[in-house]
């Protein structure tokens, strides 16, 4: 049986809202099967392909989230979304037609899923779980921008780890905005994560972008999480940006 | 190196990278990402081990190789079928 459609709330032009779940907090057997019927056909493949119940868990919860989520704004049932992926494999809504360009963007880590929306502009967003192995400072050094890896280094040797999170988190939001993945450079564009009052980003040829089309946010939704949100808004007014936890068909 | 050693070797680095998870049973024509959720950083800790560990580069527009364990194994061959495992 499917959910019926929830009250529609409101989200004003220079709003962006993000919904968090810790998927690891989900454990209830009947939820998780009400879950299980918002997938289509596809996403039920696509889960299934993930070899660890574990992924298949994360996988299902970030959907319902997004489903859900995308059922707050508009008058549509969650299993009734449709998506259509660009040619890097970005997804974005196809159907139902519900009057404006409602755009989201999903991100999932270890005990974190976050989906941001916002209605007709570029949106990235990325969160990461700060404890995770990857060779960071490696990896910043390897191919991150000279003018970050000089910022990066400049923190004290033991909170360079925890700082790398900021930059990562960040280029991926611009990537993700661009709807590209790796196909963009690391190193030919830099966030300033201490220019004041906030983020800015530099671009270097051949990339070319207009910084001032580019609006940035950071948040720590956990301890252990780093969140950042890229969007394109060429304007002086700064978008507001509310972050709020859910269980996905419960509140 | 022969292909099944090429294959091991990212195994072996794919096992640092997704500790917690048994690879046992990976499929080799399906994505890593689909199968193991593995990330942009992991694609890049794949990159500069390979780099690190035996000098071959992988250039960003050839990222998309590193698809599948079949991709990537048929995209390092021939850079890699004259290195010696030691």
């Amino acid at each position: 049986m499917s959910s019926p459609a929830q009250p529609v709330e409101p989200l004003a032009g220079d709003e962006v809202h993000i919904w968090l779940v810790d998927p690891d907090a989900i454990t209830d057997p009947a939820l998780l099967a009400r879950y299980a019927e918002l997938l289509n056909p596809e996403e039920v493949a696509r889960r299934d392909r993930y070899r660890f119940d574990k992924l298949k868990h994360d996988f299902l919860v970030a959907r319902a989230l997004v489903r859900t989520t995308l059922s707050r704004y508009a008058a549509v049932r969650p299993a009734a979304w449709q998506f259509e992926a660009n040619q890097y494999g970005r997804p974005e809504i196809h159907s139902p037609a519900i009057g404006g360009r409602l755009r989201f963007n999903l991100s999932h880590t270890r005990g974190l899923a976050a989906v941001a929306v916002t209605w007709d502009r570029d949106l990235g967003v990325d969160v990461e779980s700060i404890d995770r192995r990857n060779s960071t400072l490696q990896i910043a050094r390897r191919f991150f921008a000279p003018a970050e890896v000089d910022e990066l280094m400049s923190f004290p040797r033991g909170e360079q780890g925890r700082r790398f999170f900021d930059y990562w988190t960040l280029k991926e939001s611009y990537i993700k905005a661009r709807g590209m993945g790796l196909a963009l450079p690391l190193d030919q564009f830099a966030f300033c994560t201490q220019a004041r009052p906030h983020v800015t980003i530099a671009f270097t040829p051949p990339l070319e972008d207009d910084p001032a089309a580019w609006q940035f946010f950071q948040d720590t939704p956990s301890p252990r999480h780093r969140l950042a949100l890229g969007i394109r808004h060429p304007a002086h007014d700064r978008l507001r940006v509310t972050t709020r936890w859910t269980t996905p068909l419960v509140d | 190196m022969t292909t099944a050693e090429i294959r091991e070797e990212i195994i072996d680095i794919l096992e640092n990278i997704a500790p917690d998870e048994d690879l046992g049973g990976l499929k080799d024509d399906v994505s890593f990402r689909e199968q193991l959720s593995l990330d942009s950083m992991d694609f890049l800790d794949i990159v500069m081990e390979l780099r690190k560990r035996w000098r071959v580069q992988v250039p960003e527009e050839d990222y998309q190789n590193l698809r599948s364990m079949t991709s990537t194994v048929t995209y390092l061959e021939p850079k890699m079928r004259d290195l010696k495992r030691a």
